[in-house]
């Protein structure tokens, strides 16, 4: 592909944009035509600065371009005039226009770019766009696609395949029916497509964060999150839209407001029942009398209290509790964990994020894939997983079994208790049980290690048997007895770690939520 | 003339003979421009600079002292003048020629080689214009004129280890504009004693 | 490398450099990049000067063509400078002296007998923590104090004829280092006590260690954010990798390349979710405390908001990140 440089300069619009007493700036303009088949491609790349290409009948481009550069002094501006460069390649086949910024800067400026281009309709586009206002597409027969970060992206009457994909911008589609394959995704901003009331269409809607929303009659069904239907006569060409966190708009254009719907609203539409009472975002109440129960899909719940059961869970999204007078269920897929009292039994698991619990008074089940698990008190049989992370235990007042694939457990038994059925496993980290000087139990503590004389089992209870054995090339060192008349089984396990038995007062837990 | 030295022909000038001022001018033009050409990347400047240079010499021939170099001297002479021409606030706002690159006549290159070749030019100049006017006198005078740091301290007006810096900053900014980052990223910390 | 370039080093100091850069793979790159774009350079042309320069001239100073003068070629052939001298390789093999933290050193110390003159002072050399030693039996006091480990013993009789057995062993020693958290040999120490998994353990406690110290901004130092990026890397266990990224996250100098790098690529593709999930927040943290984020990290971010099988809350966070980011 041979490259050009444009001409720059010539006229120097109004003097400045005057943004305060210590910026200057100067815009710069250009004008230049160049050859383009009726069927070629344009291509346009401007990181920061709006553009507009409007189809035209005939062949050729027609580039009509204002650089801006503002600065806190003039040779500023001159850096940013010299540093901003405005490239034409390509041939009549394929036509590449493009913004490249130079570097490296030695002064403060910045430069936009406003491209103002006129194409054959029957071209095909191709727009790349970081930072802009907009870029609007207008009257186009040819393929398009526009990639952007920021800025709203308009398509107005372009009837050929269009595709568009933004980070955070908006999708303004306007056109009097969709003629071909039509795919606008964003992840933080809006769809709103507006066709005219009678158009037919196959429409594919989906949104994790926002709503599904149409004044035109739309059938079909739900798949989690995913809305497949068709608008008016079935058989039209495909409109796809999708948004993470935005709202979905498809209005006839015309047709009153107040007809707009939320999609799940409509009678014909199809909701899995495992669906029906999924809500969309988070939930933040104060008391709740009685029980809850609350699904989402996004969003985080926070309750102060539930005075009685409750049934939570979030795909994606934190689980703040305060306190819950009854049974606990609380599910996260992705989102930390914070309950306060459980007086009931709990059930809590996340799939990616930390657990903070303070009591659990009738113990219960607690996981999480990844992630640290702290729990202050537990008065009930307690199981704590982690995939990778520290358990603590601050006060062990009932049986407790705690796992992790890779992290430190820390258990402290209440120094009332005398006797208490203890499991805990590590992979990976060393495991402290904090007792009180009379507490008996069986104890059979075992560390697998490649430095045997790094890794040790240290007990301040005394009468602990130790032997030590070579398994699988690595060293078994081993820790039984009966201590203080026996008890339940006291069974620690530490594989590359220590294991040490305290009894020592702990001090008060600064535990950080 | 051909046949004398630089000292001697500069003996011949001071004695008010001008005769050898064809020979010097010949000697020493060809490196006097392309510095200009390169500093200040005006042809016109440099064609300015690139005489005036030359009429300077001839005038002041008697501050020259034979046991230095004439192209230290002479290039003394060209650095000033392209400082005083930037100083010049009428020739800072002058727009710099931008350069198009155009399709090359046929020559030994290929078309693809000969255009790669300019583009490469392009690429250099704009490289260099993005140093400071310090360290683009530095690295052109060390790098194309082959001057040592002690010649290039005496041109400069400054310290030899001041000239080090800025050929050493000079080559940085170039690597990155050239050639871009080391990939990795990974700096090595080392210090050898 | 600067003085290196610019030819500021003596021959010793120039030929430790070259060697020391032949092994060392981040300034061979540099020093690489620095030959090509000397090289690329020279494909500035060099110009013709224009002959009305020359006319000019002459008419100014008032000289014509003198005979015997012949209008030569304007562009003279100037000299250009030799072979750089630091293109030039070395030809010697020097050991490399000095160096790293943990190189293995031989000692020999030299014990007088007579009382010592010094004739002159040199600079006191660091001590190795892990070195080498090769001494005499003589050096050694013959008490035997604290009761060290001792393991792995060889005996080495290579001459029976001279009256002299060797004995070697590995001894354990316990050292307590003091110092500022900015000092480079604690820096140095707690690297290698974070990348090296066999060297020491528990790691986990270095970790807090680290994380404790180094969160002040005062003491911010890019080798601890370079080795919590390899722990975070190659470390196979996750609650390692999850503490990693989180003390990552609250360095002062998260934001520098290997950190960055790091970041994404466990983001891209850990297995585990949470430790994906802290990736994502350590880049949405910096792109909230302004930092600009590069291109191939904003496409990361982007792509995981994007991707249908992953973790949704992931995801969000991803595109949480990127609202906030200024590209």
């Amino acid at each position: 592909m041979k490259i050009r440089a444009l001409l720059a300069v010539l006229m120097l619009t109004a003097s400045a944009a005057a943004y305060g007493a210590r910026s200057v700036g100067r815009t710069f303009h250009v004008e230049e035509q160049f050859p383009l088949n009726a069927n070629g491609t344009l291509i346009l790349e401007n990181p920061v600065g709006d553009i507009e290409i409007t189809g035209v009948d005939g062949d050729g481009v027609s580039a009509d371009v204002l650089k801006t550069v503002v600065a806190t002094e003039e040779d500023g501006l001159e850096e940013g005039r010299f540093l901003t460069e405005l490239v034409v390649g390509g041939d009549a086949t394929t036509r590449v226009l493009r913004t490249v910024m130079g570097g490296p800067r030695k002064t403060q400026w910045s430069s936009s770019v406003f491209w103002r281009v006129r194409v054959p309709k029957t071209a095909n586009v191709r727009v790349a766009s970081t930072s802009s206002n907009h870029v609007r597409i207008v009257g186009m027969r040819g393929n398009v696609y526009v990639k952007n970060f920021n800025g709203t992206i308009i398509f107005e009457n372009d009837t050929g395949y269009v595709t568009a994909d933004s980070a955070n911008g908006a999708i303004l589609y306007t056109a009097a029916t969709i003629l071909a394959e039509t795919r606008l995704s964003t992840l933080n901003g809006h769809i709103t497509v507006r066709v005219g009331p009678g158009a037919d269409l196959r429409w594919v809607a989906e949104t994790i964060g926002g709503d599904i929303r149409t004044n035109l009659p739309v059938r079909g069904m739900f798949t989690g999150p995913s809305f497949r239907g068709s608008v008016n006569a079935p058989g039209g060409a495909m409109l796809m839209t999708a948004t993470l966190t935005g709202n979905i708009h498809l209005l006839g254009n015309g047709l009153p407001r107040e007809t707009i719907q939320s999609v799940r609203t409509i009678e014909k539409i199809l909701i899995p029942p495992e669906q029906v009472n999924q809500s969309v975002g988070g939930i933040r109440r104060g008391v709740i009398e009685g029980s809850i129960t609350y699904n989402t899909m996004v969003g985080d719940v926070v309750i102060t209290e539930v005075r009685g059961p409750a049934l939570l869970s979030t795909n994606a999204g934190k689980v703040q509790l305060g306190s819950v007078f009854g049974d606990c269920n609380v599910r996260s897929s992705g989102g930390s964990l914070q309950l306060g009292e459980i007086l009931g039994t709990l059930k809590a698991s996340t799939r990616a994020g930390d657990i903070f619990i303070e009591a659990a008074r009738r113990g219960g089940t607690i996981e999480t894939t990844g992630g640290t698990i702290r729990l202050l008190y537990t008065g009930g049989p307690t199981r704590l997983v982690s995939g990778g992370g520290d358990i603590l235990v601050r006060q062990v007042a009932g049986p407790v079994d705690a796992a992790t694939r890779s992290g430190d457990i820390t258990l402290s038994v209440d120094r009332a208790t005398r006797k208490q059925k203890i499991d805990a496993e590590t992979e990976k980290g060393n495991i402290v049980l904090n007792v009180g000087p009379q507490f008996g139990a069986d104890f059979d503590l075992t560390i697998m290690t490649n430095d045997p004389v790094g890794h040790t089992i240290q007990s301040d209870l005394t009468g602990l048997s130790i032997s030590k054995d070579q398994v699988d090339g690595k060293t078994r060192i081993r820790a039984t007895g009966k201590i203080n008349g026996g008890g339940e089984r006291v069974t620690l396990q530490a594989t590359d770690g220590n294991i040490r038995i305290a009894t020592a007062p702990v001090g008060p837990a600064l535990l950080n939520r | 003339m051909k046949h004398l030295s630089d000292q001697d022909l500069m003996r011949i000038v001071q004695g008010g003979d001008y005769s050898p001022a064809s020979e010097i001018y010949d000697r020493y033009s060809g490196r006097i421009y392309n510095f200009a050409f390169r500093f200040l990347k005006n042809a016109e400047a440099a064609e300015d600079a690139t005489q005036e240079v030359f009429v300077k010499m001839l005038r002041y021939a008697n501050q020259f002292h034979g046991d230095a170099k004439l192209s230290t001297w002479l290039f003394s002479i060209t650095a000033n003048w392209c400082r005083d021409y930037l100083r010049k606030a009428d020739n800072k706002a002058k727009e710099p020629e931008e350069v198009l690159i155009a399709l090359p006549a046929p020559s030994e290159y290929a078309p693809d080689r000969a255009l790669e070749q300019r583009e490469n030019e392009q690429r250099i100049r704009r490289a260099l214009q993005a140093l400071t006017p310090e360290q683009r006198e530095a690295i052109l005078l060390s790098r194309y004129q082959g001057l040592s740091y002690a010649e290039i301290a005496q041109i400069a007006g400054c310290s030899e280890g001041a000239v080090k810096t800025r050929v050493f900053r000079a080559m940085e900014t170039l690597k990155k504009t050239l050639v871009g980052e080391a990939s990795g990223g990974d700096r090595c910390l080392t210090v050898v004693p | 490398m600067p003085l290196l370039l610019t030819e500021s080093l003596d021959p010793a100091r120039r030929e430790l450099t070259h060697q020391h850069i032949e092994g060392c793979v981040a300034c061979s790159e540099e020093w690489n990049a620095y030959k090509e774009t000397w090289l690329v350079m020279e494909d500035l042309p060099v110009v013709e000067v224009p002959a009305r320069v020359r006319e000019r001239f002459l008419a100014a100073a008032g000289v014509g063509e003198a005979a015997g003068s012949q209008p030569a070629s304007n562009v003279v052939a100037f000299h250009r400078r030799p072979a750089l001298k630091w293109l030039a390789q070395a030809a010697a093999v020097i050991v490399l002296a000095g160096g790293g933290y943990f190189a293995g050193r031989e000692t020999t110390p030299q014990f007088q007998r007579t009382p010592a003159i010094v004739n002159s002072m040199s600079p006191i050399k660091p001590l190795s923590i892990a070195e080498t030693r090769v001494v005499d039996a003589n050096a050694i006091s013959p008490e035997i104090e604290g009761r060290p480990n001792i393991a792995n013993v060889q005996f080495i009789d290579s001459d029976p004829t001279d009256n002299q057995i060797r004995l070697a062993f590995d001894i354990t020693s316990r050292w307590t280092v003091t110092g500022n958290p900015k000092d480079k040999s604690m820096v140095r120490l707690l690297s290698y006590m974070l990348e090296s998994e066999s060297a020491i353990s528990p790691r986990s406690t270095t970790l807090d260690l680290v994380r404790q110290a180094y969160s002040n901004p005062a003491n911010a130092d890019p080798e601890i954010a370079t080795a919590l990026a390899k722990v975070l890397r190659n470390d196979e266990h996750e609650g390692v990798r999850i503490r990693a990224v989180d003390t990552l996250t609250n360095l002062p100098v998260a934001s520098t390349s290997p950190t960055r790098d790091a970041l994404i690529d466990a983001l891209k593709s850990d297995p585990n979710p949470a430790v994906r999930l802290k990736a994502v927040e350590a880049l949405a943290n910096l792109a909230q405390r302004g930092e600009t984020l590069d291109p191939e990290a904003v496409n990361t971010l982007r792509q995981k908001a994007s991707q249908n099988d992953e973790n949704l809350y992931v995801r969000m966070k991803a595109a949480e990140a990127l609202k906030n980011i200024k590209p």
